[in-house]
């Protein structure tokens, strides 16, 4: 009882971090129409500005969540403007928009690497497992599973009532139609840029505090941001929701199952492939198509 | 003064030019109707207006004020409503969340809410799908819905490109009495049509295109009469 409790928690976790990092990500894709790879370099950038404000023992998670939010939104925001929106109004198609942020994220990755470390690093605050009912938790998977729920709810709430969040699904229900009704596409795309890549940047603060810090911190997790993402059916929030838990939940049922037969956990990331071709094979357009 | 007007008009895709030089005017209360055969231009003519399309030269003004160089989202705010042919729609969202898009860029919410009820008055067709997604309705009631979400903007100008295409005779009637309904409130109208007859009939006045020029225009009657007009662009034949 206490294991399949422990499990399901774990799940939460693993499903946290994906909705967290994925969610930008899908929001995008629906404004933008392409997968951008630097999203891997948001979520390691967030971890590393929250690295400046967790490096002493005495650190402030929130401070370092709100930190990593506004920074990397920032960064979203600069890429925006000098990399994807110039190639967006030549009519750049998907392959090169995608190249282009392949390219974006190494000179992120490297940046961060020749700027601070290469090595890994690890934040100070060590957070120590409790009992909570039947499972052990830390203070930080807590903190963790209520940023995924304020932000679930949050963009629910964004995106069905106010003007903003509608006009959001309605540029990526339409996008012509959206600039023939008076809506400046430009500025709503501003907006979904920062508000994603904060929320990347606040997975990599929490990944980071998890395990480790690396200038590959988001680059290691971004196949299954990828398959949640595509699982969800790309570009809908609500599948990416429901994909990140599943996720979670087979990854940490697949360990189980792997450590049952003899297999290394290492295997785990195949789970999640395994899922995804399978939802693929029923479901072509993902859970929410 | 017209509310919109468009001066020697030159336009098309990349470098190819599709239309070229065409003047057009509309007036205040008044449904104007460009016709031509499948190809002459009329769509792109009128996503010319919209700045949708490259322009490569020719003037366009909105009472009197110069907006060519304007981009489509400002267009719209100025009081230029569109209705396109297809993806006319926002297919992921409701009903009335369609027409709440219409009214983006305005402010008064009040007047917002009372024009959405009054729209959901006018077509009872979407009144009663209100709560529903725009994907799940037909052709015509999608047209409907385009409609009043163009108006929701408060337009000056209802641009339309092909109402009636697609539709069933009873439907098409349905639009047309819609479409004079709006004139009657002081809005100009501007419909690209194929189906030459209907429009030509409830037209104030006419523009034939051909191959991206403008070969005749007139009173839409003085149009239906044109002996050339009938035999090489409408066969004779009345289309229904």
């Amino acid at each position: 009882m206490g294991e399949f409790a422990q499990i399901l928690l774990n799940a939460a976790i693993t499903g946290s971090i994906y909705l967290l990092a994925g969610t930008g990500l899908t929001l995008t894709y629906g404004l933008l129409r392409f997968p951008n790879f630097a999203y891997a370099e948001f979520i390691t950038f967030g971890g590393y500005i929250g690295y400046l404000l967790l490096q002493k023992p005495d650190g402030s998670l929130p401070l370092a969540v709100a930190a990593a939010f506004f920074a990397t939104g920032l960064l979203s925001l600069f890429s925006h403007l000098l990399c994807f929106r110039p190639l967006v109004n030549r009519r750049a198609s998907l392959i090169p928009l995608m190249v282009a942020s392949i390219g974006l994220g190494y000179i992120i990755r490297y940046s961060i690497g020749e700027m601070w470390s290469w090595a890994a690093l690890s934040y100070q605050p060590v957070w120590q497992a409790f009992d909570l009912g039947p499972v052990r938790v830390t203070a930080l998977w807590l903190y963790l599973i209520g940023a995924a729920l304020f932000t679930g709810i949050g963009l629910h709430l964004l995106l069905t009532r106010t003007k903003t969040g509608k006009a959001i699904r309605a540029i990526a229900g339409n996008p012509d139609l959206a600039l023939v009704s008076g809506i400046n596409r430009d500025r709503i795309t501003f907006f979904t840029c920062f508000l994603g890549a904060g929320f990347a940047g606040v997975a990599g603060v929490f990944r980071a505090a998890d395990t480790q810090l690396s200038p590959v911190l988001g680059w290691d997790i971004l196949l299954p941001i990828f398959a949640v993402v595509i699982l969800g059916g790309i570009g809908s929030f609500y599948g990416l929701i429901m994909a990140a838990f599943l996720l979670g939940l087979a990854e940490n049922f697949g360990v189980i199952l792997l450590q049952a037969v003899g297999l290394s956990t290492e295997y785990r990331m195949a789970i999640a492939f395994l899922v995804l071709i399978l939802v693929l094979i029923f479901r072509p357009k993902g859970l929410a198509g | 003064m017209a509310v919109l007007e468009a001066q020697e008009v030159t336009a098309g895709y990349g470098d190819a030019v599709i239309v070229e030089r065409i003047s057009v005017k509309v007036e205040a209360g008044e449904i104007v109707a460009v016709v031509g055969p499948n190809g002459s231009g009329k769509s792109t003519f009128l996503k010319s207006l919209l700045g949708l399309v490259r322009r490569f030269c020719g003037r366009i003004l909105f009472e009197g004020r110069d907006i060519t160089a304007f981009p489509a989202w400002r267009i719209a705010r100025a009081g230029i409503g569109y209705v396109p042919q297809v993806n006319n729609v926002f297919p992921n969202l409701s009903v009335v969340e369609n027409l709440q898009m219409g009214a983006y860029f305005r402010q008064d919410k009040g007047g917002i809410q009372a024009d959405c009820s009054e729209i959901l008055e006018m077509f009872p067709e979407l009144k009663r799908r209100s709560r529903f997604r725009a994907e799940t309705l037909s052709g015509g009631e999608r047209q409907l819905l385009a409609i009043g979400r163009a108006l929701m903007g408060r337009p000056q100008v209802l641009l339309l490109d092909e109402p009636l295409a697609f539709l069933s005779p009873k439907t098409a009637a349905l639009i047309l009495r819609q479409l004079a309904a709006i004139k009657e409130r002081g809005i100009g109208l501007l419909l690209v049509e194929q189906k030459t007859f209907l429009a030509l009939e409830a037209a104030d006045y006419g523009y034939l295109l051909s191959e991206g020029r403008c070969l005749m225009e007139g009173r839409g009657s003085a149009l239906l009469a044109d002996a050339s007009l009938r035999e090489r662009f409408l066969g004779l034949r009345k289309e229904v």
